[in-house]
């Protein structure tokens, strides 16, 4: 069933939509959830939770991309459910992502800071633009979805390593993308 | 963890539900033919050399004659100081440790090519402006391949800078795009390290060096700031003989791997020769996803003949559009240094693209905004192995560096005070390429580009079957060779 027809179905308010969306996106939920909370417990409540949140949001909303949406609800529930376990603000996987992306902060005497008024989500969807699908995939999969690295290797055809150099160029073009556009103070 | 990469985090995740789906929906292209190519194939080599050589005649002690001295006694030629060389951090090699090992080795190479970067961001418009006028002035209007390295011909006028005083630096400040002494030594020396590497997969290793006469006093203090601050190594000889002039070849071919042997034998000293100074590349680098030989295809390359040559055929990393041509990126085994590949639009010419400001901008700096996305990129490479070599001195006049070159003009009293200056009596450039599957066949050099105008694209394939230009690029894109490609055979 396509996306379309599953949307239909919250809709007409027809519980079927819930099986079809678990069907369809219940993995990726888990998965999302799993990458936050390190749990399968948890992560499959996470699932659970993320076809309830739709069953409220759907209707009014109708989401154009459905799986995006879908994973969106399911890490918003999965980081709230972690901060309200541990009182802290990051996990462990969190934190060695953001410790990866300082890679891609451009490195200019002087730069204490980046102007966040011009640093938006858009600018990373207009570098995003210009990359190889292949190349975004990696990305958000690694940044947004907490993708591991040697889960990436496996789904792109590559052993960890050269994964692991695959994600530091990506990191690196960042860099050089938010310097050269200015994003700096 | 910084609050910029806090705020990095936070950016990516309010990226849109588009770009989630895209990710999440992505169907990874299959990769076993990758993975025979990995095994299949010998080691991808670019090469590259480049030689700048910057004779400095007249001005021994007490005459400026054109008459040769009598050598007094034969003066056997001696390395007077080798330049003591930075290390590199190694390129983690994934077969020889561990995961964890390879993260960790991976993160310290990576902090050092971000140190470079930071010391490249510390440069001038100027330096920049420097690499656009001579790309331009130097490649534009030549008869055939031309191949030359802007990194290197800036440290090697870099330091005849540090030679100069009066208008005839001034001149050379000019066209360097510097103000003064201090800020020309702050570049030339983060241009050095940006380009210099011996990672253990990327080697870029440059040299300069100073060649003195035996019956001549310098400036010691001159020796001492060559060598401190572009790494130059100082040898002392008889100008004019025999011996000397093997051991400036002899160390020429040690700089160049060898490759610009030919080029190296026709440079010779001439007995009024006061000082050379010598600078040279030799970079040399396999591709991060090789070619399959399996892949390698006879087709014809449009150059001043038609050519039949063997075109390798594989995956390119970026792709762009720009105004006039279209280029893609390919990466060394280092994921930082690559090589760009810009085929000009049918009608236009590689000469076209370097008069326009937007694609010399492009070739010198590079540039994000072009790319395009695409869902496979592919790349069709003929073996290449293109030389040429330049005679600088007028071009450079005519990007208004003069008075360096009129005896009697000439300021490069900082050289030896109390002689008459000399002056520059011949400035020449020689750089090679090689792109080749197993470096020893000598080989014809093609890309096949074709590309459709619609965005995003779904395929991006190049075919570079006519006249085009590349460019190899160091840490922060710097332009470390700039070639033009007009025959293969």
């Amino acid at each position: 069933m396509d996306d379309r027809e599953i949307t239909d179905l919250f809709f007409a308010r027809d519980e079927a939509a819930l099986s079809e969306t678990a069907s369809k996106y219940g993995a990726l939920s888990r998965r999302v959830a799993m990458n936050v909370l390190g749990d399968r417990e948890d992560a499959e409540e996470v699932e659970s939770d993320t076809l309830h949140a739709l069953w409220q949001k759907i209707p009014p909303e109708r989401p154009v991309h459905f799986a995006g949406y879908t994973a969106r609800i399911a890490r918003n529930i999965a980081v709230g459910r972690f901060r309200q376990k541990t009182s802290a603000s990051r996990g462990g996987a969190e934190e060695l992502l953001l410790s990866e992306l300082e890679d891609a902060i451009p490195s200019r005497d002087g730069v204490e800071d980046l102007a966040e008024a011009a640093f938006t989500s858009e600018s990373i969807e207009k570098w995003l633009d210009g990359l190889r699908t292949e190349d975004a995939a990696i990305f958000v999969r690694r940044y947004w979805y907490g993708d591991s690295v040697k889960e990436l290797a496996a789904r792109f055809g590559m052993n960890a390593s050269q994964m692991a150099g695959r994600l530091f160029r990506l990191r690196k073009n960042l860099g050089k993308y938010l310097e050269r556009n200015g994003i700096l103070l | 963890m910084s609050k910029n990469s806090e705020k990095l985090y936070g950016a990516i995740s309010g990226i849109g539900d588009k770009y989630l789906a895209d990710a999440e929906n992505y169907k990874p292209q299959r990769k076993k033919n990758r993975k025979i190519v990995y095994s299949a194939v010998a080691a991808m080599l670019v090469c590259a050399v480049t030689v700048t050589a910057v004779f400095v005649g007249g001005g021994r002690s007490g005459s400026v004659s054109d008459v040769p001295p009598e050598p007094v006694h034969h003066f056997s030629p001696f390395a007077a100081a080798a330049a003591d060389y930075p290390e590199t951090e190694k390129f983690p090699v994934p077969d020889t440790m561990t995961y964890d090992g390879y993260l960790n080795t991976l993160q310290k190479w990576g902090e050092t090519t971000a140190e470079k970067e930071k010391n490249l961001g510390t440069l001038s418009d100027g330096t920049t402006e420097f690499f656009r006028k001579t790309v331009s002035e130097f490649m534009t209007g030549r008869d055939g391949n031309v191949v030359f390295s802007p990194t290197n011909v800036y440290l090697a006028l870099s330091m005849l800078s540090e030679c100069a005083a009066g208008e005839t630096k001034d001149q050379l400040l000019a066209l360097l795009g510097e103000a003064d002494t201090d800020s020309v030594r702050s570049s030339a020396n983060a241009v050095w390290k940006a380009a210099y590497t011996d990672d253990g997969v990327t080697r870029s290793l440059l040299a300069n060096s100073l060649w003195l006469r035996h019956d001549m006093n310098y400036n010691e203090s001159l020796v001492k700031t060559l060598a401190e601050n572009y790494f130059a190594s100082t040898f002392v000889g008889e100008m004019g003989s025999p011996e000397y002039d093997k051991m400036l070849q002899d160390w020429l071919n040690d700089q160049t791997g060898g490759l610009l042997e030919e080029h190296a034998g026709k440079e010779k000293f001439d007995s009024e020769t006061a000082l050379a100074l010598v600078s040279a590349i030799h970079f040399k680098a396999g591709w991060d996803g090789k070619f399959w030989s399996g892949a390698t295809k006879k087709s014809v390359f449009h150059g001043k003949t038609d050519e039949r040559c063997d075109f390798m055929n594989g995956g390119g990393d970026t792709a762009y559009i720009g105004d006039g041509f279209i280029a893609e990126d390919k990466y060394f085994r280092n994921n930082e240094y690559k090589m760009t590949f810009i085929l000009p639009d049918e009608g236009k010419t590689p000469d076209d693209l370097l008069r326009d400001e937007s694609a010399l901008d492009f070739i010198v700096r590079g540039g994000e905004s072009l790319a395009v996305k695409a869902d496979e990129i592919t790349l069709s490479l003929p073996k290449f192995d293109v030389d040429s070599s330049l005679d600088l001195k007028p071009m450079l006049e005519e990007l208004g560096v003069k008075d360096a070159f009129v005896r009697g003009v000439a300021d490069f009293t900082p050289v030896s005070p109390g002689a008459d200056s000399p002056y520059v009596s011949g400035v020449s450039h020689a750089a090679r390429v090689t792109v080749d599957e197993d470096g020893c066949e000598a080989a014809a050099f093609t890309i096949i580009y074709e590309a459709t105008s619609c965005i995003p694209l779904e395929y991006f394939r190049m075919t570079l079957d006519r006249p085009f230009i590349f460019v190899i690029r160091g840490a922060g894109d710097l332009p470390l060779f700039v070639g033009i490609v007009c025959d293969v055979g």
